[in-house]
């Protein structure tokens, strides 16, 4: 076993620590000018989701794990929320097929699977995940995210955050 | 009714988080056990000055392609102490939550739990932390503005029923972060790694007097 001094070791971290934060800061002016560069291109769906329409779109058959799921966010006062989210996400390229429990006692890291509609393989199965929230209305996410970016910390693109409207984004942005 | 619009879903996460790694992908977690550390001290910085005090496992994502840890979940933000200059004492609350969020994560690494090359990954959580530390005061008047700027935007979102109040809060929160910035950076991780230690032998911050 070769054992490191410490002063190589401490290069090591000089040298790792470069190089990290030239990756965070090439990463930063690709999120910035071009939004997230492929293969980490993130698709978000805003949540805009009436009941009325998750009951029609969704169709779901609601298995034992949905009707769990829906319990459990309906004590967050925020099912139509989500599952408006589920709806959205659909649309043409993605077939939402189970919802599973994540690691949050709150379920908003809840694991939702789905399959494309492309045909491609079930080993192509996404994780759909909520990471975003703010659920105080205050756009937390974006508005930490702007300092975030100030130190070149990484974050997931901006856009996935949304605004009360479009137009307190734009003011922010 | 304005529409609820406070979650957002993104699809084929890049990586995992923490945790699942500790299941999933441990190998990954200890080939990249000293990228993780000192990313990992970035934030805890960042978590200690802009009160970020919920820097769970679950809320750190590494991709293990670009090496890069995400923070997710910025929900809880400027959540900062009433009185900064207490956060360097002992038995503080705030600097309790802050560590027992972001030291804890260090546990995930497993040569670090199982003692193997716990001090190269303290080192490069150190080296992390200082880095970010310094950044932050070199550029602390454009991270001021923000933090004013950002207050604003919550004014004019939330329109406050007394806006008096919020702006004297505004003031506060500004003094805070700048004097949270201006702790001497080496102090502010000892006193973390050492109220880390309070929480797990259950010596937890005494309850505050409103």
């Amino acid at each position: 076993m070769v054992v490191e001094s410490m002063t190589d070791f401490q290069k090591r971290v000089y040298t790792l620590s470069g190089e990290i934060n030239r990756q965070i800061q090439e990463r930063a002016l690709a999120v910035r000018e071009e939004g997230m560069p492929e293969p980490m291109q993130l698709k978000v769906a805003q949540v805009k989701p009436p009941r009325t329409k998750v009951k029609l779109d969704t169709g779901l058959d609601w298995p034992t794990e949905v009707k769990n799921f829906r319990t459990r966010v309906h004590d967050q006062d925020h099912d139509d929320t989500i599952m408006g989210s589920v709806a959205d996400m659909r649309g043409p390229n993605v077939t939402i097929t189970a919802i599973s429990k994540g690691h949050r006692e709150d379920g908003r890291d809840a694991i939702l699977k789905g399959v494309r509609k492309d045909g491609r393989l079930t080993t192509d199965i996404d994780d759909l995940r909520i990471l975003f929230s703010d659920k105080e209305g205050v756009g937390n996410e974006v508005l930490a995210g702007r300092i975030m970016r100030e130190l070149g910390l990484s974050l997931y693109s901006e856009q996935g955050v949304v605004y009360p409207s479009p137009a307190e984004r734009k003011k922010v942005a | 009714m304005m529409e609820d619009r406070s979650f957002v879903l993104m699809d084929r996460l890049p990586g995992w988080t923490l945790n699942e790694m500790t299941y999933l992908k441990p190998d990954v977690l200890e080939d990249n056990k000293i990228a993780i550390a000192y990313q990992l001290g970035m934030h805890a910085a960042f978590a200690y000055v802009f009160g970020v005090t919920d820097g769970f496992q679950t809320n750190y994502i590494f991709d293990p392609v670009t090496r890069i840890l995400t923070r997710i979940d910025k929900e809880i933000f400027l959540s900062v102490p009433k009185n900064p200059g207490h956060a360097l004492l002992d038995h503080d609350e705030y600097t309790q939550d802050v560590s027992s969020c972001e030291l804890s994560n260090l546990k995930y690494i497993p040569s670090y739990r199982h003692s193997d090359s716990r001090g190269e990954v303290v080192l490069s959580f150190k080296a992390g932390f200082l880095d970010k530390y310094a950044e932050m005061r070199k550029k602390r008047e454009r991270l001021i503005a923000l933090v004013k700027e950002t207050r604003d935007t919550w004014k004019r979102i939330s329109s406050p029923a007394d806006i008096l109040a919020f702006d004297s809060e505004t003031l506060r929160i500004v003094q805070v972060v700048g004097a949270l910035m201006d702790h001497d950076p080496e102090k502010v991780l000892k006193r973390l790694f050492e109220a880390k230690a309070e929480v797990d032998r259950g010596e937890y911050a005494p309850e505050e007097d409103d």
